[in-house]
């Protein structure tokens, strides 16, 4: 593949199986798509096909999250491999994955869990990264997750955590102002504080999304649209970092094309109003 | 101070075992708060291979009904653990767990059934192919015949079966009245593949039909094929039994290859 340049891409959506059709035949405006990566790591059959039909038309990233980058496990070379793969077959603009781990001991939860922020977590996920940037030949982009817990042994807020993990590694963010919000509520912290610490240098994309709020706390769950104070972090985000690529996830729930794509408009609105562009 | 291996051998030992050695390690005002959280991940945990073995297997789920279903699933996930990074792998063993398992049914008719709804999911997501067609056939020489060989679309997969799980499953698909799962007089085989892009289709087959296509895998080319079939029919009908059967693997998208090799 050739070389990730990082540039900003505009505003992108999820590209998800019930989207394919419409994509390849009313080809949409959206800037680009961000896809699930292990949705792609298989064989055959329909996800690649309609890969292919669309990766030519659209900027693509690759999006995991089986990376688990933190976990005590060395890393999983196979799956490293055929994401290669599959970056060589759809040359991405980027590939990014969450700062968790997903399983101890060879098992895999499936889920984004939280990691300590320790200095041993940290030397641990930056060589971790190191030798993932190492493998592909390009630097990636690691997330900010939502966490449900916080660990008594954490020597830093999750801010300065990502900030030392970027810096070291020498890896960008992906910031997710939603998990941002999430995580605020959750372990009551102002998001302000979370969005003043991170370099403004290293943040190359921007995640939305909703959630599920209940009484005493948030999950994150991107079933739902993208409520007013994520919309105004969101503003907040974009005064701070400028223009940065930034796309709307949404994995349940899912209503149709023409509704996400209006939200999509919204987040253009406010990134224009705040940068003073006109909206193309 | 605990090691980062530590931490995460005890929060994954709540997820799988609700072992509460991680608590000491979590903030929070009490434990009930500190539960609470950490249930998110242990509950999310569950419904998530939940949902993945509701998906892949809902002939089962409607053979034992909602709630031992979800019995069936908290004993499976409790076994086998996901190891695989991609939740397609994870029912893969539900077959050999049933074997030795009771929940209310047959368990070796429900380990059947489970081996059915795997196959027919795994031939989805399997590698891609031309197939031949009609016309392919049409333009080999009349002499190369005998010599024909052929291999299938690279999602074939024949199993074979002791109950009557293709019928349960096949009335389940044309929203029937399901029968009851039986045993089998004789084993039944059952070819699965992948027709087109995500159709995933199978095919009971008879004795001839079998034996076409283990012959097809033995790597036999056409005259064998019907050599060997003049066992199974009177042999004045061999020639136009072996023909239809050709034509009906072209029409259905099973051969990837069909060339003569001496």
């Amino acid at each position: 593949m050739s070389l990730p340049d990082y540039k900003y891409l505009g505003f992108g959506l999820g590209l998800r199986p019930e989207f394919y059709n419409a994509v390849i035949e009313s080809k949409p405006k959206v800037d680009w798509f961000e896809i699930m990566t292990e949705d792609y790591l298989v064989p055959g059959g329909r996800p690649l096909y309609y890969l292919d039909q669309i990766s030519p038309y659209y900027p693509l990233v690759m999006h995991g999250v089986s990376l688990s980058i933190g976990t005590k496990d060395p890393l999983n070379l196979d799956y490293l491999r055929q994401v290669k793969s599959l970056a060589d077959r759809i040359n991405p603009r980027w590939i990014s994955d969450h700062l968790c781990w997903t399983g101890l001991k060879g098992y895999n939860t499936h889920d984004l869990l939280p990691l300590p922020y320790t200095k041993e977590a940290l030397s641990h996920v930056v060589e971790k990264i190191k030798q993932v940037q190492d493998f592909l030949g390009f630097r990636i982009l690691i997330e900010n997750v939502s966490s449900y817990v916080n660990f008594k042994e954490s020597e830093f807020s999750e801010w300065e955590f990502l900030t030392l993990v970027a810096e070291q590694s020498d890896c960008f963010i992906l910031l997710d102002i939603n998990n941002i919000y999430v995580s605020g509520f959750n372990h009551q912290f102002n998001p302000m504080d979370y969005i003043n610490h991170i370099p403004i240098n290293r943040v190359k994309q921007f995640h939305l999304a909703g959630h599920t709020q209940l009484t005493d706390h948030i999950i994150d769950t991107h079933d739902h649209d993208i409520v007013d104070p994520v919309w105004q972090l969101y503003e907040s985000a974009v005064k701070r970092f400028g223009q940065v690529s930034t796309m709307i996830e949404r994995d349940g729930n899912i209503p149709p094309f023409d509704d996400l794509y209006a939200e999509l408009q919204k987040a253009k609105a406010i990134a224009a109003q705040v940068l003073e562009l006109e909206i193309a | 101070m605990s090691s980062l291996k530590d931490t995460q051998k005890d929060f994954q030992f709540y997820l799988f075992e609700r072992n509460e050695d991680i608590f000491s390690r979590i903030t929070g005002p009490d434990e009930d708060f500190i539960q609470t959280r950490l249930d998110v991940y242990a509950e999310g945990y569950l419904i998530r291979l939940t949902e993945i073995l509701r998906m892949n297997y809902p002939c089962l789920q409607r053979c034992l009904g909602e709630e031992t279903f979800v019995e069936m699933c908290e004993a499976y996930i409790d076994a086998y653990p996901s190891t695989n990074f991609s939740v397609r792998h994870f029912g893969e063993y539900l077959s050999e767990f049933l074997i030795d398992q009771s929940f209310g049914k047959e368990n070796l008719a429900l380990a059947e059934l489970a081996k059915f709804e795997f196959t027919l999911v795994s031939v989805v997501t399997a590698s891609d192919a031309k197939t031949k067609r009609l016309a392919d056939l049409a333009q080999i020489p009349e002499a190369d015949w005998a010599y024909l060989k052929f291999k299938f679309h690279p999602s074939l997969k024949m199993e074979t079966f002791n109950f009557n799980v293709a019928d349960y499953v096949q009335n389940f698909l044309d929203q029937e009245l399901c029968s009851e799962l039986q045993k089998l007089k004789e084993q039944q085989s059952v070819i699965f593949w992948r027709d087109g892009l995500q159709t995933a289709r199978f095919s009971i087959l008879t004795e001839a039909q079998k034996f076409i296509f283990q012959s097809c895998l033995e790597d036999k080319n056409f005259s064998e094929i019907c050599e060997g079939l003049s066992e199974f029919l009177p042999i004045e009908k061999v020639a136009e039994y072996s023909m239809n059967q050709l034509v009906w693997m072209l029409n259905n998208s099973l051969l990837s290859y069909c060339e003569a090799s001496q």
